[in-house]
C-alpha cells in the first residue's frame, strides 16, 4: 500500500506544483483587456483563416482502435511480468513453473497479438494518407 | 474517524462532484474531461480495496484507452465548441428514474454483500479457532492478498490455474480488432479509396480534411 501512497504523494506535488504557477501567475502578470487579435489563435504569425476548433480526420479514430487492442495486451502482461523474474520458484498454488514454459506462454501471447498488429498492416489501417 | 475514512469520504465527494459534472457540463468535451476524473477516483477507490489489478485496468483501459477513444469521437464531431441543447424534460425524468432503479439496486446489493461479508467472516473465525481452516481462509488469516498483482500473475501463468484464459484473451483482442477494423472501414473499403460512395467513415474523412486544410489556410 506504501507505494501507492507515493504515488498519491507525487501527483499531489505535481497538481500543487502546476497549480501554484498558474495562480502566481494570475496574481503577478499586469492584466490588459483584450484589444484587437489578443485571442487569436496561433498560427506561425499568419492570419489565422476560420476557426482553430476543426474537425479531427477519421484516421485517429482507426488508430485510436488499434491502440485500444494492445492497451487491453498490456493491462494483462503486467501482472504476468511482475512474476516473471521469480518464475521458477513455487507459486502460491505450490506447482513450480519453468522459465521456458513461462517464456513460451508469453511468446505465444504476444505472437497473436503481433497477428493483429500485421492483420492491421495489411489492411492499410497503419498508413497515413 | 481516521485518516482512512477521512480521505475516503474527500475522494467519495470528489467523485460524486465530477459525476455530476459530467451530467451537466453543456459542452461535450468538458463533460468527456469530467468523465476522466470520476474513472480516475474509482480507480483510487479500487486501490482502497486492495485490488490492484482492477485499478490498472481502470487507469490503463478506462482512462488511458476508453477515455482517449471518447475524447477522439467528442473531436470527430463538429459541434465542439458549441453547448449541446438541453435535454426534454421526457428525457430528464427517464434518466432520473433509471438513475434511482440502479441506486436501489446497488444499494440492496451492497447490504446484502456486506451482510454476507459479516457472516463468512464471523464463520472463519469461528472455524479457525476449532479446528485448521483451509488454505485459502489460511491465506486471508495470514494477510495475503488474494487480488494482488502478484498473485494474478501466477495464476495467470499456472497450467492448472488460469493459462487457458490468459492465452485466450489475446485471441479475444485479435477477434475483437479485427471486427472492429471491419465495421469502421465499411467493407473493406480501403481509407485511401476514398471515392467509395456511400461509406460514411471515408466521407467524415474528407469533411475533415477540407475543413482542417480551410482553416490552417494551406495554399491549394
Amino acid at each position: 500500500m506504501t507505494e501507492y501512497i507515493i504515488i498519491g504523494v507525487f501527483a499531489l506535488v505535481g497538481i500543487l506544483f502546476a497549480g501554484a504557477a498558474m495562480v502566481f501567475s494570475r496574481l503577478a502578470a499586469p492584466r490588459f483587456p483584450d484589444v484587437g487579435k489578443k485571442l487569436n489563435s496561433y498560427e506561425s504569425g499568419e492570419d489565422a483563416i476560420g476557426s482553430a476548433r476543426i474537425q479531427f480526420k477519421i484516421g485517429y479514430y482507426l488508430f485510436a482502435l488499434v491502440f485500444l487492442v494492445f492497451d487491453v495486451e498490456a493491462v494483462f502482461l503486467f501482472p504476468v511480468l511482475g512474476v516473471l523474474r521469480s518464475a521458477g520458484s513455487a507459486t502460491a498454488s505450490g506447482s513450480i513453473l519453468s522459465p521456458l514454459f513461462v517464456w513460451c506462454e508469453l511468446l505465444l501471447f504476444i505472437a497473436i497479438l503481433a497477428f493483429a498488429l500485421f492483420y492491421a498492416w495489411k489492411k492499410k489501417v497503419l498508413e497515413w494518407e | 474517524m481516521n485518516v482512512r475514512d477521512a480521505f475516503f469520504y474527500a475522494l467519495c465527494a470528489l467523485l460524486l462532484g465530477l459525476a455530476v459534472l459530467t451530467v451537466a457540463a453543456g459542452n461535450l468535451f468538458r463533460a468527456a474531461l469530467a468523465l476522466l476524473g470520476v474513472l480516475l477516483c474509482t480507480a483510487v477507490l479500487f486501490l482502497l480495496l486492495q485490488a490492484e489489478m482492477a485499478a490498472l485496468a481502470q487507469v490503463m483501459v478506462y482512462i488511458g484507452g476508453i477515455m482517449i477513444f471518447v475524447l477522439y469521437a467528442v473531436l470527430l464531431t463538429s459541434e465542439l465548441g458549441g453547448r449541446m441543447p438541453a435535454p426534454s424534460p421526457v428525457k430528464m425524468l427517464l434518466g432520473v428514474a433509471v438513475a434511482a432503479v440502479a441506486l436501489g439496486f446497488l444499494a440492496g446489493l451492497a447490504q446484502k454483500t456486506g451482510a454476507g461479508a459479516a457472516a463468512a467472516r464471523a464463520r472463519m473465525h469461528a472455524e479457525s479457532a476449532t479446528k485448521e481452516s483451509a488454505a485459502s481462509s489460511a491465506d486471508a488469516e495470514a494477510g495475503v492478498n488474494i487480488a494482488s498483482l502478484k498473485t494474478l500473475g501466477q495464476k495467470l501463468l499456472d497450467p492448472k490455474g488460469f493459462l487457458i484464459p490468459f492465452e485466450l484473451i489475446s485471441v479475444l483482442l485479435l477477434a475483437a480488432m479485427v471486427g472492429a477494423i471491419a465495421v469502421a472501414r465499411q467493407g473493406g473499403a480501403g481509407v485511401r479509396g476514398g471515392s467509395e460512395p456511400g461509406a460514411a467513415a471515408i466521407s467524415v474523412k474528407d469533411q475533415g480534411g477540407a475543413g482542417a486544410a480551410e482553416s490552417r489556410g494551406a495554399p491549394p
